[in-house]
């Protein structure tokens, strides 16, 4: 297998603030590399730097071997970058959207039209060519976001967190049409994320990144087996108390807790010797008990255990 | 090159998806035009006039002053050189060349010759040289009159009761001074290249004016859509896309100018269908000027929108600076009218000056293109400064 990418020893700064801190990895041909990460990680800044937008403090960046530094010309032909905001023209048709920047790509006539009703077809889009986007839902805008990011098929798709704040039925679709294009025609894709859901159902490496810095990367079973043989217990709740968490952190056996909503994930090395008292401790204090369930490791509890605290947001109890 | 056309063509077709503002920005300076053309400001514009006084008589004298006090005539004085210079710029209408000899003909009842350049024909002239007659008709009469009076009164040791008898003395000496024929024979020669050219009228310079004026309005929003761009990602999306920075710049300028020039066109037709202004004879020279002009105010808006930050922060500086730029520049009253030397030299720092004096020049003065050569070559400058101005401070990535 040849490698697509490698990101080799990427720094960014931001004035003091390191967005971007050493950061190595490399994607090979064909596959769906998974960038995981909470907000404010530094993925979109990593993003920047590949698709030649920012240039890095230190570090390089290759695609098929060509620097973003030194050619980034001949990047900008190879990749095709879906940006984390909807970057389109609202008073423009979807055509009209697909057909500029094919052409900003160089294509024209009828090579133009034909890619142009591909990639409708491809986004579901066709009934809507001739509509403006502003008049789109939000997940059609994802949906031609991405097809802008097609226009010449691209070697290496690069998605920024393509699905956020779109309906379930989009982001399926979203999805699935990714999962399709590599399938199919065997793109290789770069796709960031806080959704573990997403990264562990496309995804064939992971790597995950927390202030700036790649903590782990690998396959999605080798991440895993850095929790080792530990379980989650999610208890989803009516209502929690900092002083139930703090009591439950001091509980021998449990590893890590984690609460974001009502909801309770606890890390232990053995859920059937602490479920008990753990149910009994939150009932002491008052927290009534909806629903709980014992997971086997996921990416979510890798995070957990990497950082001891949940992607979603960072708010640890 | 190819991509350029397409970033210039994008630009027009975004800035025609809005179509309430390409035709608020066609009908606002139409409507400026029509009500600013339509005020009578005749009274407020001096006519400029040359005097060349070769003969220092106290006629010739008396002539100037009486122009000098009257409020329509700005009047100048000095040699014949620069008389011939000013006409030639079209800085005055006229110039008379009074020459020696002029009192003293006056004084024997004789017809001097004076000598006119002018412009053009005009109505303004007419009047002009009509005005000139009747002054030295007058100022020759008065002092023939006063030289009588003088004249019995000294001989007289007592007027007391002989009063009567003095006035009719003066009366008839005066009478006998008196000529039918014209008192002053003019040899008048003309500076324009003799085509057909417009009349003043207010008309035309409103219509010049706003037209310049609301141009900038244009262009400057235009090229500064960058910043819109900017917001909405599209411009990140283009910098990671094969397309160099020069033709994502020359296409942004392209377009800009383009949409300038459409206006600026759409404009001058509407001036001539809509209120019957006259362009002149010098089509080609217009349209020469107005692309300098639109090409320099591109430029500035290009500099402009990379000093501020946001397409806010653009909508509050650009009115200001339009606004106080054209009123210096004489977009809403002719400059004829200023008489502040600071305000004079100030409207030569801004290109609108440059295309008002230029298109009038064309228009109602009938000026040849060769005229107005530096002023299209000091507004290339001007937009070729803005443009290198713009460039340093462009910012590229966000
Ligand atoms: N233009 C910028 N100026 C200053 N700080 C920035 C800028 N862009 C991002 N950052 C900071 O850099 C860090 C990484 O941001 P980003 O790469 O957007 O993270 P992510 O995409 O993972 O949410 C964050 O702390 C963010 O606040
Ligand atoms: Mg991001």
């Amino acid at each position: 297998m040849q490698t697509m990418l490698t990101v080799n020893k990427l720094t960014k700064k931001y004035g003091p603030q390191t967005a971007v801190d050493n950061v190595s990895f490399s994607v090979q041909q064909g596959e769906i590399w998974g960038l995981l990460g909470p907000n404010g990680a530094g993925k979109s800044t990593t993003i920047a730097i590949i698709s030649t937008l920012l240039r890095p403090i230190s570090g390089d960046v290759l695609v098929q071997g060509h620097s973003v530094l030194s050619a980034p010309d001949r990047v900008r032909k190879l990749i095709g970058l879906v940006p984390q905001h909807i970057a389109l023209y609202p008073t423009l048709s979807a055509y009209e959207n697909l057909a500029f920047f094919g052409r900003m790509y160089g294509l024209r006539g009828q090579k133009l039209k034909a890619r142009v009703a591909e990639v409708l077809d491809i986004t579901g889009l066709t009934a809507r060519a001739k509509d403006r986007v502003e008049t789109f839902s939000g997940g059609m805008q994802r949906r031609l976001n991405i097809g802008v990011g097609l226009m010449n098929r691209p070697a290496l798709l690069i998605l920024d967190e393509p699905t956020v704040g779109i309906d379930p039925q989009s982001r399926r679709h979203i999805l699935e049409t990714i999962k399709h294009l590599n399938a199919s025609s065997g793109m290789t894709v770069l796709y960031t994320s806080h959704y573990m859901e997403e990264v562990e159902f496309l995804c064939d490496r992971v790597g995950i990144i927390d202030h700036g810095r790649l903590i782990a990367q690998g396959t999605k079973e080798e991440l895993k087996h850095l929790v080792g043989e530990r379980e989650t217990i999610e208890i989803r709740t009516s209502g929690v108390s900092p002083a139930a968490i703090a009591h439950l952190r001091q509980m021998t056996g449990v590893d890590e807790v984690l609460c974001a909503e009502n909801t309770i994930k606890v890390l232990t090395g053995n859920a059937g010797a602490v479920l008990s008292r753990v149910v009994a401790s939150l009932n002491s204090f008052d927290c009534k008990i909806k629903s709980f369930r014992i997971q086997e490791p996921n990416l979510e509890s890798v995070f957990l255990h990497l950082t001891g605290k949940g992607l979603r947001d960072g708010r640890m109890t | 090159m190819y991509k350029a056309f397409v970033i210039a063509h994008n630009k027009i077709r975004k800035q025609l998806r809005q179509p309430l503002l390409f035709l608020v920005m066609l009908a606002l300076p139409l409507l400026f035009t029509f009500f600013m053309g339509s005020m009578n400001t005749e009274g407020a514009r001096r006519i400029p006039v040359f005097f060349v006084d070769n003969d220092h008589s106290r006629y010739s004298q008396k002539v100037i002053d009486n122009f000098k006090a009257q409020p329509c005539y700005r009047v100048c004085t000095g040699s014949k050189e620069e008389a011939v210079k000013q006409v030639q710029d079209f800085k005055v209408q006229a110039a008379f060349i009074i020459n020696e000899g002029f009192g003293e003909a006056l004084e024997a009842n004789k017809v001097p010759r004076v000598d006119v350049i002018r412009v053009r024909e005009s109505g303004e002239f007419y009047a002009l040289t009509g005005f000139f007659r009747s002054t030295v008709n007058k100022v020759a009469s008065n002092l023939k009159i006063a030289d009588l009076a003088l004249a019995e009164i000294s001989q007289a040791k007592d007027v007391t009761g002989r009063a009567a008898l003095i006035a009719e003395r003066a009366y008839r000496s005066a009478s006998e001074a008196w000529f039918p024929q014209p008192p002053v024979g003019l040899n008048i020669q003309s500076y324009s290249s003799g085509k057909q050219t417009a009349a003043y009228n207010q008309m035309v310079h409103a219509a010049i004016g706003f037209a310049l004026f609301f141009v900038m309005y244009t262009v400057i929003f235009s090229i500064g859509d960058h910043l819109e761009e900017r917001k909405q990602g599209t411009w990140q999306r283009l910098l990671t896309l094969p397309v160099s920075r020069r033709a994502l710049l020359g296409g942004s300028l392209l377009g800009s100018f383009t949409l300038g020039m459409a206006q600026i066109t759409l404009l001058i037709l509407a001036g001539k269908f809509l209120f019957g202004v006259n362009w002149g004879a010098n089509l080609p020279g217009v349209l020469l000027v107005i692309t300098a002009f639109v090409f320099c105010a591109t430029c500035l808006g290009l500099l402009l929108s990379n000093l501020v930050k946001t397409t806010a922060q653009l909508q509050a500086v650009t009115p200001v600076l339009v606004v106080s730029t054209s009123m210096l520049g004489g977009c809403f009253w002719p400059l004829d009218i200023v008489n502040v030397p600071l305000l004079l030299t100030l409207a030569r720092v801004v290109p609108q000056s440059w295309a008002v004096t230029a298109l009038e020049d064309l228009v109602w003065r009938g000026a040849a293109l060769g005229s107005v050569v530096p002023h299209i070559l000091v507004l290339l400058l001007m937009g070729t400064l803005f443009f290198g101005l713009a460039l340093k401070a462009m910012r590229w990535g966000t």
